[in-house]
């Protein structure tokens, strides 16, 4: 509430903009330009956008990218596309498990990567269901 | 669900912007309500009603 107060924008897009500052400062002291300036850049473009999308003359999905949620409307469009979101993560785990398991053997670490991947969607999915079913 | 959300605000002479502001709300979520393609939460509906000094269920019918 402060961050939306002070800053005009969600307390996400006040934490990536600080990080990708800091990220910018250490760069730039330790000499590595380009870095430096592609971390400012991006600080500078996720404040800008956010600022706008929560400035009232901003679309729908303009406020929803920029992951600045002001109502219950973008709060119950953001759980939707999210949710989509999850759904094809599933799918995309679940197809690199199937790959994985058939044309790898078990000796090459992205064979258990691919495991990793579906128990630990898997696992997350449980956990969000139980949270789901406490809240609503 | 219908609403008489747009009757109200344009008899007050309120912009949707406006009527947003007040709410707490986007503009775009009170048009959503003016033209039924969002159903409010009880809690956003009943601060619509109280703005409007009017019963719900005279606003909204939610047999449509």
């Amino acid at each position: 509430m402060w961050t939306r107060k002070r800053l005009r924008m969600s307390w996400w897009n006040a934490l990536m903009t600080f990080v990708l500052l800091v990220v910018a400062a250490a760069l730039t002291v330790a000499g590595q330009w380009f870095p430096a300036v592609a971390s400012l850049v991006a600080a500078v473009a996720i404040a800008a956008t956010a600022v706008y999308a929560r400035s009232g003359r901003a679309s729908d999905v303009t406020r929803l990218n920029a992951l600045e949620v002001v109502d219950e409307r973008d709060r119950s469009m953001t759980a939707f596309a999210l949710a989509v979101v999850g759904v094809a993560g599933l799918l995309f785990s679940m197809a690199t498990f199937l790959a994985a398991t058939a044309l790898l053997e078990p000796s090459h670490p992205m064979f258990w990567v691919a495991w990793g991947q579906v128990l630990g969607m898997t696992a997350v999915w449980i956990v969000a269901n139980l949270v789901a079913v406490r809240r609503i | 669900m219908e609403s008489r959300v747009r009757a109200l605000r344009t008899e007050r002479a309120l912009s949707q912007q406006g009527l947003a502001e007040v709410m707490g709300v986007s503009r775009q979520t009170i048009n959503a309500i003016e033209t039924g393609r969002y159903d409010p939460s009880l809690r956003l509906a009943v601060h619509l009603a109280r703005y409007f000094d009017r019963p719900v269920e005279e606003i909204f019918d939610v047999d449509t």
